[in-house]
Order: structure tokens, then C-alpha cells, then sequence
């Protein structure tokens, strides 16, 4: 009879990463940022909202994610927006439930809103970064938060 | 343990609420997700809601097992833009039998908000506006549940009798699973050069407008009548990539305002239609059995419904399947009923009185114990003015929904070709009458009101 192992250190009781509750935590203070004017960093936290709540929504798809919570490490999705949407819909064939990728993301119409919005951002001057698309980021991470609202009500996101 | 099955757990869950001491306001709700698994919702936030309320539905959602989605009982918290959640219109007051307690005795019944999360069938349950409301022709679909029962040639039947009484007729093969009606109305090479398939692609990659105008022909079934008969067909002319757009047809497509489901879509598509054609009545042929498709002809599309049903236990219980679903959501059965009209097709000759008789009781059967308000005790729902907002027609009034349209069988409109003209082989107009008079007479008189 074999005996209990202790848990690995590698493999945590409660996996640290829930791309969820991440992609609310960076609505709030996007929000906050926004409305305070401090718009370079708001923008940066608006594509940090889709990329959580885009991975969420590809667990909801059928990607099993590793033992911390994420989308396995060396996995075509595995990306940051803008190229995480586009791979979404060029790499399709990597969702396993095309029926629900089909409801919750293709279909979402501002899928490709980020397209000049990068993470490099961070580094860059205030001037150089593109706030006048502030609002179309909004909006776009504000799409992605309500298709979690649907998965959460149809109770695949639970 | 009692296992908990799908018909005994939302029975469940607004039975355990009955027992609980609960704030008056917000009322709890019940959210059924997409594997039948309830959750309560309540319209506050959870900081709002007395904690030991809160603890005691979460109790009791623990007790439905395998039907409970998960331990939350969901709040405003729960959503990030609750308003939406908590304002769909898929929310649906609905009737919950709450069955007998342990001594037999039956409980009665609570009333509910339910929000349905399905995979499909949504669209069972999302009434049409009437013509009048807004402004267009009026829509009759022609349905059955199984395919064979002559819904089709009834169908150019009526195209022809519309028209000939100088009615502008536009005929729409919704029937995209078995697309045949093009073929009985119109010759091959006559077929437009797109069908409603490639108008759902296409819009899919939002240039759907760009083949309106190149997908409706006109019947030759009309050259003897006063008025056109044009067609959309499911296809389109020489099409050899069907199968490989009908599986594309029923995606959800992105819009402004989220995702548009296959209903919304067709009903643009029919309105669009009517914007170009301008016609008096449409004539829309449904896919048969309870489909996506047809839920969105019954439910989201029609003025008239018409039923196509055989005396067999088939149509029988599959009618009584879909009324039943209508009538556990009062508001809904109400907006609905009225529009349908069973027909009796394929009525046999021999015997005629007594299956006509036989046939239009179960069709009153079937409707008063579904769809029709019950008549409370002491009330004749005919002669007493508190009886105004019952919905009970009499089982002889021709005039209600459950009252037969019959056509006779007739082996003349067996693998019939209503392209031909009476002397190649085709019906004459005295023939049609015989054995469509009633549904022309019914079709014509619906269209009449709707102008009115």
C-alpha cells in the first residue's frame, strides 16, 4: 500500500493564478486610474483586463490549465494582446469546445481593439503612448468582462 | 439518499424557499445554468442581504445534489455589470408545481423569476411583436412536427390563392436542414443566385446586405395569378458548397451590442427582406420537430402559426410537449396562443365526420388543458362579463386556435409538381379549392385583419 504524499512544493494546495478575479482587480483600478486622468497607466490595465479575462474565457473553452491556475507554459495561446486575439481566431483549431469559443469569443466584435497596444508600454515616454484609444480599450475590455458575466450565468464559469 | 433528478430540482429549490424566513425584498430568484443546475440570485448586493438569510438559501441549494451549479448564491457582486444579468430579458415569471408532501397532499404552486441559460431552444421563449406594432405584413409559418404531413404543398397552395386574390407574396424556405421548397415552386434554372444559407455567411462576415437584391425569384406558379409570387429560397442557383455554409450558419455574430443569436439574425433577415420586397404577406416554410429553427419561426417571427397535425399520438404529445413549455411561463403561453391554428392534414375520406369530430376534441383537449386559462368555479366563460380576460374559447368556436383547418387527403397532391398547369398533369383551380378551400379561406381572412 502505498503511502500519502505530502503535496509537492510545485503543485500549490490553491493555484495562485485566478484570471478572473485578476481581470476585475485590473477593471477597478483601471477605472480609478481613468478617472483620476493618469490615462498611460489606465490603458496599460485595460489590456491586462483582456488578456485575463480572454485566458478565463479559453479554460471555459477547454484548455486545462497547469497546477499554478495558467494557461500551460509553451502553449500557442499563451500571449499578451494584440497577438493573443489574433491567435484566437488564426489558431482556432487549438480550443477544444469550438461550440463555446464560438459563443464566448469569436464573437466578440472589439476583439481586435488592441492591435496598437503593447506591453512595452510601460517603458515608454508619456507622450509616445497612445491614450487617444483609451475609451476603444475601455470598451473593448468592458465586452470581454460581460462574455465572463454570460459564461459565470450559464454556469460554465463557476 | 434520494438521488435529485432535472424535473425534481427546480421543484425543489422553490419548495425549500417556502420554508425560509426570508426579507420581503428582492424577491429570490432562480438561474437554471446550461447543464440544469439551479443557483438562487438575488438583486442586492451581498452586503445588503441579512447574512443569516443569505447562509439559509445557500443551505438549501447545498440539498440539490447534483443539481446544485455550485455553493454561491449570486448577487449583484457576483456579475461585473449586474445590471445587464439582472435585466435580461430571458427572465421569465414561471409556474412551479411544487408536487404533494409526504401524506399525498398536493402543495400547489409557486411563481418565480427564472432565467433559463440554454445551449439552444432560447428562442422558444422570445415573442414576436405584432404586425401592427410594427408596421410590416403579416407573417404565417407553416409548421409540423415531423416532415410528410403535406406542409409544403399546402404552403404553395396558399402562395397561389393569396396571390391570385391580388396579394403580393413572398415565400421564405427557413427549412434549411431539408430545403425543398424552391424545388416544388420553382423551376431549377429559375433559382436566384444566393439563398438564405449564403445571406447567414455572409452576414457573418458582416456583408449580408450586399445579396439582398440577389436572392428572390419569382415563381412561375405565378404567371396565372394576379399578383407575384417571389421567392427566397434555402440555396442558392447551382450551389455545390451548401453543406459547408449550413455548418456556418447558426453561429452567433458580433455586433455593437454583443453577440447576435441565430433568432436575431433571422429576424433581420426577414425584416430586410420585407423592406425590399414590400410584400402584403410572407409565407415562411419551418424546419419540422421542436428545432432552433422552428422556435425562431413559432416564437420570434409569426403572426400565425399554423400546425400541421395528424390524428396520431406523435402530434399529440409532441404538441403537448411544447405547449406545456409555454404554460409553465404564463406571460409567454399569453402572447403566444392566440396566434397558433392547428390544422388537420391529410384528413381521410372514409369515416369523415366521425374523425373530424374525434380530432377537433383532442385538439380542444390539448389546448384547454395547456394553453387555455383555467375557468374558476361559478363562472360560464361565455355569458359572464367576470369572465372577460379568460382566454377559454368553447370547444365549438371556429374561431379559436385549437379549432381544426382541414384539408382532405387527396392522392392528386401526392409527389404533386404545383409548377404544372392543369392540362400537363397539374391541379385545376376548382381541384385546389376542394381540398385547400379552408385553409385559403382561414389565410385569406388572417390577412385581412392584419391590413385592418
Amino acid at each position: 500500500m502505498s503511502a500519502v504524499l505530502p503535496p509537492s512544493p510545485a503543485t500549490p494546495a490553491v493555484p495562485p493564478v485566478n484570471y478572473v478575479q485578476a481581470a476585475k482587480r485590473h477593471m477597478l483600478d483601471a477605472e480609478a486610474l481613468r478617472n483620476d486622468n493618469r490615462h498611460a497607466n489606465a490603458g496599460q490595465l485595460y489590456g491586462f483586463v483582456a488578456e485575463c479575462g480572454l485566458k478565463a474565457l479559453l479554460i471555459v473553452c477547454g484548455i486545462a490549465p497547469d497546477a499554478n491556475g495558467e494557461i500551460p507554459s509553451k502553449h500557442r495561446l499563451r500571449q499578451h494582446v494584440p497577438l493573443l486575439p489574433d491567435r484566437i481566431v488564426a489558431e482556432g483549431h487549438l480550443i477544444p469546445d469550438g461550440t463555446r469559443a464560438g459563443q464566448y469569443l469569436t464573437s466578440l466584435a472589439h476583439l481586435g481593439d488592441f492591435k496598437d497596444w503593447s506591453t512595452d508600454h510601460r517603458y515608454w515616454r508619456d507622450t509616445a503612448i497612445p491614450v487617444h484609444l483609451l475609451s476603444t480599450w475601455k470598451q473593448a475590455a468592458e465586452e470581454i468582462l460581460q462574455a465572463l458575466d454570460q459564461a459565470k450565468a450559464a454556469g460554465v464559469l463557476t | 439518499m434520494t438521488v435529485i433528478r432535472f424535473n425534481d430540482a427546480l421543484r425543489q429549490a422553490a419548495h425549500a424557499l417556502q420554508g425560509l424566513n426570508l426579507p420581503e425584498q428582492p424577491k429570490p430568484r432562480l438561474l437554471r445554468d446550461v447543464y440544469g443546475r439551479l443557483r438562487y440570485a438575488l438583486d442586492c448586493a451581498a452586503a445588503d442581504y441579512p447574512a443569516d438569510a443569505l447562509a439559509a438559501m445557500q443551505a438549501a441549494q447545498s440539498t440539490l445534489g447534483a443539481y446544485a451549479t455550485s455553493g454561491e448564491v449570486l448577487t449583484r457582486d457576483s456579475f461585473s455589470f449586474p445590471d445587464r444579468v439582472f435585466s435580461d430579458p430571458d427572465w421569465h415569471l414561471t409556474r412551479i408545481d411544487l408536487g404533494a408532501d409526504e401524506d399525498g397532499v398536493h402543495r400547489g404552486e409557486a411563481l418565480l423569476q427564472v432565467l433559463d441559460r440554454q445551449v439552444t431552444g432560447q428562442d422558444w421563449l422570445r415573442p414576436v411583436q405584432s404586425a401592427a406594432e410594427q408596421h410590416r405584413a403579416h407573417r404565417i409559418v407553416f409548421f409540423g412536427l415531423k416532415g410528410g404531413v403535406g406542409r409544403s404543398t399546402a404552403l404553395c397552395m396558399t402562395a397561389w390563392g393569396l396571390a391570385r386574390k391580388g396579394k403580393r407574396v413572398l415565400l421564405i424556405d427557413l427549412d434549411l436542414e431539408s430545403p425543398g421548397l424552391s424545388a416544388l415552386i420553382l423551376p431549377r434554372d429559375r433559382l436566384a443566385e444566393f439563398g438564405v444559407v449564403d445571406w447567414l455567411v455572409e452576414d457573418g462576415v458582416g456583408q449580408g446586405d450586399s445579396v439582398l437584391p440577389r436572392m428572390v425569384a419569382a415563381s412561375p406558379l405565378g404567371e396565372s395569378t394576379v399578383n407575384a409570387i417571389r421567392v427566397a429560397s434555402a440555396t442558392g442557383q447551382g450551389d455545390s458548397a451548401y453543406l459547408a455554409k449550413l455548418a456556418r450558419a447558426y453561429a452567433d455574430v458580433p455586433s455593437e451590442h454583443g453577440p447576435q443569436r441565430l433568432g436575431q439574425r433571422l429576424q433581420r433577415l426577414v425584416q430586410s427582406l420585407e423592406a425590399q420586397e414590400q410584400p402584403d404577406v410572407v409565407l415562411i416554410d419551418s424546419r419540422a420537430g421542436l428545432h432552433d429553427l422552428a422556435a425562431v419561426a413559432i416564437t420570434s417571427l409569426a403572426d400565425t402559426a399554423l400546425l400541421f397535425a395528424t390524428d396520431g399520438a406523435q402530434s399529440w404529445d409532441g404538441y403537448r410537449q411544447l405547449f406545456s413549455h409555454w404554460q409553465q411561463r404564463p406571460e409567454i403561453a399569453r402572447r403566444v396562443r392566440e396566434r397558433l391554428n392547428i390544422v388537420r392534414a391529410l384528413a381521410p375520406k372514409s369515416n369523415r365526420e366521425a374523425g373530424v369530430q374525434r380530432f377537433q376534441q383532442r385538439a380542444y383537449e390539448l389546448f384547454s388543458e395547456t394553453l387555455y386559462d383555467e375557468v374558476p368555479a361559478g363562472i360560464e366563460p361565455l355569458h359572464d362579463d367576470s369572465a372577460d380576460a379568460i382566454f377559454h374559447p368553447a370547444d365549438t368556436d371556429d374561431a379559436a386556435p385549437h379549432f381544426p383547418i382541414l384539408i382532405d387527403w387527396d392522392e392528386r397532391f401526392q409527389e404533386f409538381d404545383p409548377k404544372l398547369r392543369p392540362e400537363d398533369g397539374g391541379a385545376s383551380p376548382a381541384q385546389i379549392e376542394a381540398a385547400f378551400g379552408a385553409l385559403l379561406k382561414f389565410t385569406e381572412a388572417r390577412v385581412e385583419e392584419g391590413v385592418a
